[in-house]
C-alpha cells in the first residue's frame, strides 16, 4: 500500500526509517509514520482544494454570480475529512502499540483470541509495509 | 437600528429580517436571501468580522426641547421616524448601527429651525412646518426615511408663564376699559348738564341721589333766567321799546328759549320698600 499512496523515493525513506527502528516498535513507528504522511497530504490537498473553491466562488461573484449547490456540497464535505484521516491515523498507532504488547509482552498461544488479534494487526501492517 | 456581530464565519445562512455581511480587509460582502460563503470564501477570502445588519422596518423617537419665536417659551417636540436600511454592507462600513448618531443632529437642527418662526399658539403652523422639514431630512444613503410623524406642543414649563401674562393682559385691559367708562360718564354728565333738555329727561329716569341735586340746582338756576327774561320783556313792552305784534318775527328764539325752561323742580326719588331689602329668615341674627 506504501508504494501506491507515497512516491518511490519517499516510500523507501520511510522503509529505512522504520527498518532503523528497534524491533518491538517497528509497528507503532510505521503505523505512527504512515498516518502523519497520509494527514499532511489530505491536509495540503484539501488546501489546495480550499483554493480552487476560492478562486471559482470569487469568479463567479464578480460577474454577479453565486456558486453552485455542488461546489458549497463539496467543500463542506471536503473541510472535515482531514478529521476522518487524523482519526483513522490514531486507531492505527494504537492497534499498532497493542500488537506490540501482545506479540512481544503477552506472547499467547496458537488459537487464544490475542493470538488472532495479533496475526490479523500484522497482516493488516505487512499489507500497508509491503503491497 | 440592529448592528449585531456575529460570533463566526459559520454564521446561519437566513434569519428573518436580517443580511449578513461579511467583512475583511478584502472587501465587504452582503449576504442577502439566505446566500453564504463558500469553504473556500470562509478561509481565503479575509473575512474577519461578520454582522447582521437588520433590514426591518425600524423607528426612532426623540424628544426635542427647542425654543419658539417668544423667547423663554419652548415646544415640545417628539419626533417619530420610521426607516429601513437599504444598503447593508455600507451600514457595516460606516458603523451606522446607531440612529441617534445618525439621525439626532438633522433631526433636532431641522425641528429647531422649523419652530423657531413660531409662537406657541402657532403650534398646529409648527407642526406643519416640521412634516414639510422633514421632507429635506438627508440622514445617509445607507437608510430609507420611510415616515416621519412629529407633535408640537406648547412646553409644560411655559404654561404657569402664558397664564401669567394673560391674567396680566386682561388685568390692564380691564382698568383702560374702566378709565375708559369712567372719562365717557363724566362727558356725559358734563354735557347733560350743558343741555336743558336732556338733563330734563335725565332727571326723570335717574335715582341717584346726588346726580339729582345737581340737577335741580341747575333747574332753579334755569327758572331764574326765566324770570329775568319774563321781567324784561315785560318793561320793554310797557316802556313801548316792542311792539306784541313784534314777538313773532323778530324776538321768536328769545320766546323759544323761555319756553323751555317752563319746567318745575324734580321731586326726590321715592325711598325703596323696607321688605325687599330685609334678610332672609335663616341668616337672621338672634337679638
Amino acid at each position: 500500500m506504501l508504494d501506491y499512496i507515497a512516491p518511490p523515493f519517499l516510500a523507501l525513506s520511510i522503509r529505512q526509517l522504520v527498518e532503523a527502528i528497534p524491533n518491538p516498535y517497528q509497528a507503532a513507528a510505521f503505523a505512527f509514520i504512515l498516518s502523519l504522511y497520509v494527514y499532511v497530504v489530505v491536509r495540503v490537498a484539501a488546501l489546495g482544494y480550499c483554493y480552487a473553491d476560492y478562486a471559482i466562488a470569487t469568479w463567479l461573484r464578480q460577474r454577479n454570480g453565486r456558486p453552485s449547490a455542488v461546489q458549497y456540497w463539496l467543500g463542506d464535505r471536503i473541510e472535515v475529512v482531514h478529521n476522518y484521516v487524523a482519526l483513522a491515523g490514531t486507531l492505527l498507532t494504537l492497534a499498532a502499540v497493542a500488537y506490540e504488547v501482545v506479540a512481544f509482552g503477552v506472547q499467547p498461544r496458537e488459537g487464544t483470541f490475542l493470538f488472532q488479534f495479533k496475526t490479523l494487526v500484522l497482516d493488516f501492517i505487512m499489507f500497508l509495509w509491503k503491497a | 437600528m440592529a448592528l449585531f456581530e456575529g460570533p463566526d464565519s459559520r454564521l446561519p445562512s437566513f434569519r428573518a429580517g436580517f443580511v449578513v455581511v461579511a467583512a475583511g480587509p478584502k472587501g465587504i460582502r452582503s449576504l442577502a436571501n439566505g446566500a453564504r460563503l463558500t469553504w473556500g470564501e470562509r478561509v481565503f477570502g479575509g473575512y474577519n468580522a461578520f454582522y447582521y445588519v437588520d433590514i426591518g422596518v425600524n423607528s426612532y423617537t426623540k424628544s426635542i426641547k427647542c425654543s419658539s419665536k417668544a423667547i423663554g417659551i419652548d415646544f415640545d417636540v417628539v419626533v417619530r421616524l420610521s426607516f429601513t436600511v437599504e444598503e447593508p454592507t455600507r451600514v457595516v462600513q460606516f458603523g451606522l448601527g446607531d440612529p441617534e448618531a445618525l439621525f439626532g443632529a438633522p433631526v433636532h437642527r431641522l425641528v429647531a429651525d422649523a419652530v423657531s418662526r413660531f409662537t406657541v399658539d402657532q403650534s398646529a403652523d409648527a407642526k406643519k412646518a416640521v412634516d414639510i422639514a422633514f421632507k429635506k431630512l438627508a440622514a445617509d444613503p445607507a437608510v430609507k426615511v420611510l415616515n416621519a410623524t412629529s407633535e408640537v406642543k406648547a412646553d409644560a414649563a411655559a404654561l404657569p408663564l402664558l397664564r401669567t401674562i394673560a391674567e396680566e393682559g386682561i388685568s390692564t385691559m380691564a382698568h383702560q376699559a374702566t378709565a375708559r367708562l369712567d372719562k365717557a360718564r363724566r362727558d356725559e354728565i358734563l354735557a347733560l348738564l350743558d343741555s336743558p333738555n336732556h338733563l330734563l329727561a335725565q332727571s326723570m329716569i335717574t335715582r341717584d341721589p346726588a346726580f339729582r341735586e345737581a340737577l335741580n340746582y341747575k333747574l332753579t338756576e334755569l327758572n331764574s333766567d326765566r324770570q329775568r327774561q319774563i321781567d324784561l320783556l315785560k318793561m320793554l313792552i310797557a316802556e313801548k321799546i316792542i311792539e306784541p305784534h313784534d314777538f313773532e318775527g323778530r324776538y321768536r328764539p328769545l320766546i323759544e328759549a323761555a319756553m323751555a325752561t317752563l319746567r318745575g323742580p324734580i321731586l326726590p326719588a321715592p325711598e325703596p320698600p323696607v321688605a325687599s331689602i330685609a334678610a332672609p329668615p335663616g341668616n337672621r341674627t338672634p337679638d
